[in-house]
């Protein structure tokens, strides 16, 4: 007999690798980042002039930008916003999906309690975020190492521990939108709803709340310093060194590292406590 | 009869939504080892929020329950359970057979048995040509036999299948209560819930009824019906009554469109034919009537008392 939360994140995993939604998902992130991470900055380079989307870098800077010492910034740099939202769409599709469904009561009469599948569910969720996180650096590392063979430039790769770090703070990153995302869809037992209000907020509401604490009410500031996408940010902007251009949207250096790695480890915690939470306390009717 | 025979024990279970909805109210009901048990009663009666307890979909409001000697709900039970409750529900993405092995996964099957039981399962419902085709290209019967299938995927003791013949076409009917009716010869128990009076008494040892959320009558499909009745036409059928009301064996005498219906042992029959030829009656019919499972259904399901067999 295998144990409970194993087995059960191994179904998960069978399930997730032939769900067609979340190949989309993993290739939307990956199609963002490869696009306005090393595309468009090419693009722009070899127009020479910078193509009026480079926020007044010089060509030398973009293609900079492209080249494989860069690896973890142009990976990691869309996490807080796009890929963040992302992964909080794959955590409601795969807990909120049970209930849209009706599996989940497929799912709660096999053997493992409530909390085991909620466990195994959880494992899994981690073990496909990661997955998506390794394909991102590797599709990053593969064009950055494309360009500076074209280019002829120097093959100047981070080192060992600035990418498991830039891996880990991504992985933490994602983890925490993705399980937001599922803490949603268990709450309000389907998807729809769940997608709506989580893309509102990633996009939307963090966005004003900092945008309003930056510039008119600076009241705002301690609600701006504890929202997941700032810490995300914030986070982000700590493994970014050296950048030649302009960070992506979302980075930001209002919270320090420390306190960044805290907050999103407690909005990670919380967001599986809710889950389970709510799914061992409600009927399954 | 020893309490460890009783795969499904009920007592005083109780399901309340609110203030105002009582789902499920007070009721008892004890399962035997391998018997295959009805669980009769319209729909809204209350059959399926009791199956959901039975599983730990649902916490009851009070009462006791158990299944297999375990809390409803806990692995120790789930592990020995499979269940079909309304309707299947399966991944419409994933083929049968990969369907199969998400359940068995859930269900903690050791890995090198998944296979096996997989295929053994889908050749018991007859899904194997199609098990590589995705669940949302299926008919509501087959869905229905993917539920079965997965309800046996852990090979279970207890086997709880709420309306199992739903959606399917006669002769997956057939086979389907065949199915199951072979399941109870196999020794083990099935709990079957259904609206389907014909269906019940075909297949079912015992058979509880619930109406209104209540137990309103249990007991085997033959004390359910009760004493067969004798019908009786004959002229002129005014006399016929009298005759037959004054014989001291006989229970009850209703005449109704001149056929006359008489509640009376079967080992007295002869006495009645007698009686009434020797009155100068002319019989032109007698025979026994049994009742069927649908008269009393109607009968009880329209009596709000308790009418425990």
């Amino acid at each position: 007999m295998s144990s409970p939360v194993l087995s059960t994140a191994a179904a998960e995993l069978l399930k997730l690798a032939r769900r067609p939604s979340a190949w989309v998902l993993l290739a939307a992130a990956a199609i963002l980042n490869q696009v306005f991470a090393y595309v468009v900055p090419y693009l722009s380079y070899t127009s020479g002039d910078g193509g009026g989307m480079s926020d007044g870098a010089t060509p030398e800077q973009l293609l900079a930008s492209t080249l494989p010492d860069q690896l973890v910034a142009n990976t990691i740099g869309g996490f807080a916003v796009f890929a963040g939202a992302l992964a909080l769409v794959l955590g409601a599709l795969m807990f909120g999906g049970e209930y849209g469904w009706g599996t989940v009561k497929t799912m709660l009469t096999q053997r493992a309690g409530r909390g085991t599948v909620l466990a195994g569910q959880l494992t899994a969720l981690a073990v496909a975020v990661l997955g998506g996180v390794l394909v991102l650096y590797a599709l990053g590392a593969a064009s950055s190492a494309l360009i500076a063979w074209a280019e002829d430039q120097a093959m100047n790769w981070p080192s060992l521990i600035d990418l498991a770090q830039g891996i880990g703070y991504g992985w933490l990153i994602l983890l925490t939108w993705a399980v937001l995302g599922a803490a949603l869809g268990v709450t309000l037992r389907g998807v729809a709803l769940p997608i709506g209000l989580g893309v509102v907020w990633v996009l939307g509401v963090e966005n004003l709340v900092s945008a309003m604490a930056d510039s008119v009410l600076d009241a705002l500031e301690p609600l701006r310093d504890v929202l997941p996408g700032v810490n995300a940010g914030s986070l982000i902007n700590t493994v970014i060194i050296d950048r030649p251009t302009e960070p992506a949207p979302g980075v930001t250096d209002v919270v320090g590292e420390g306190r960044a790695l805290l907050t999103l480890a407690v909005y990670l915690v919380v967001a599986a406590v809710i889950a389970l939470w709510t799914s061992r306390r409600r009927d399954v009717v | 009869m020893n309490r460890s025979e009783f795969v499904v024990e009920v007592r005083k279970l109780t399901k309340r939504y609110g203030d105002n909805l009582t789902a499920v109210d007070r009721i008892d009901m004890s399962v035997r080892r391998g018997e295959v048990y009805g669980f009769l009663g319209p729909n809204g009666a209350g059959k399926t929020t009791t199956l959901r307890m039975l599983l730990g979909l649902v916490a009851p409001t009070s009462g006791d329950i158990g299944v297999l000697g375990q809390r409803p709900g806990t692995p120790a039970s789930l592990a020995r359970v499979g269940s079909l409750i309304e309707g299947p529900a399966f991944y419409p993405y994933l083929s049968a057979r990969h369907n199969l092995r998400v359940v068995a996964r859930y269900a903690a099957l050791p890995s090198r048995e998944i296979g096996e039981r997989v295929e053994r399962v889908l050749g018991t419902v007859e899904l194997d040509a199609r098990a590589d085709d995705k669940y949302s290209t299926y008919s509501l019967g087959m869905k229905q036999r993917l539920g079965v299938a997965a309800a046996l995927l852990k090979d279970p003791e207890l086997i709880v299948l709420d309306e199992p013949t739903n959606g399917l076409d006669p002769a997956g009917m057939r086979d389907m209560r065949r199915l199951i009716r072979e399941l109870g010869d196999d020794g083990r128990t099935v709990l079957l819930s259904s609206h389907l009076l014909g269906e019940v008494q075909q297949i079912c040892d015992r058979v509880a009824v619930i109406n209104h959320g209540r137990i309103v009558s249990e007991g085997t499909v033959d004390e359910l019906r009760g004493d067969a009745e004798l019908i009786v036409v004959a002229t002129p059928s005014d006399v016929a009554r009298s005759r037959v009301e004054a014989m001291q064996e006989v229970r009850e005498a209703h005449l109704h469109d001149g056929v006359l219906r008489v509640q009376v042992d079967e080992r007295h029959t002869a006495l009645v034919n007698q009686t009434l030829v020797e009155a100068g009656v002319a019989v032109t019919e007698l025979r026994r009537a049994e009742r069927q499972l649908e008269d009393v259904f109607f009968e009880i399901t329209q009596t709000p008392e308790l009418n425990h067999v």
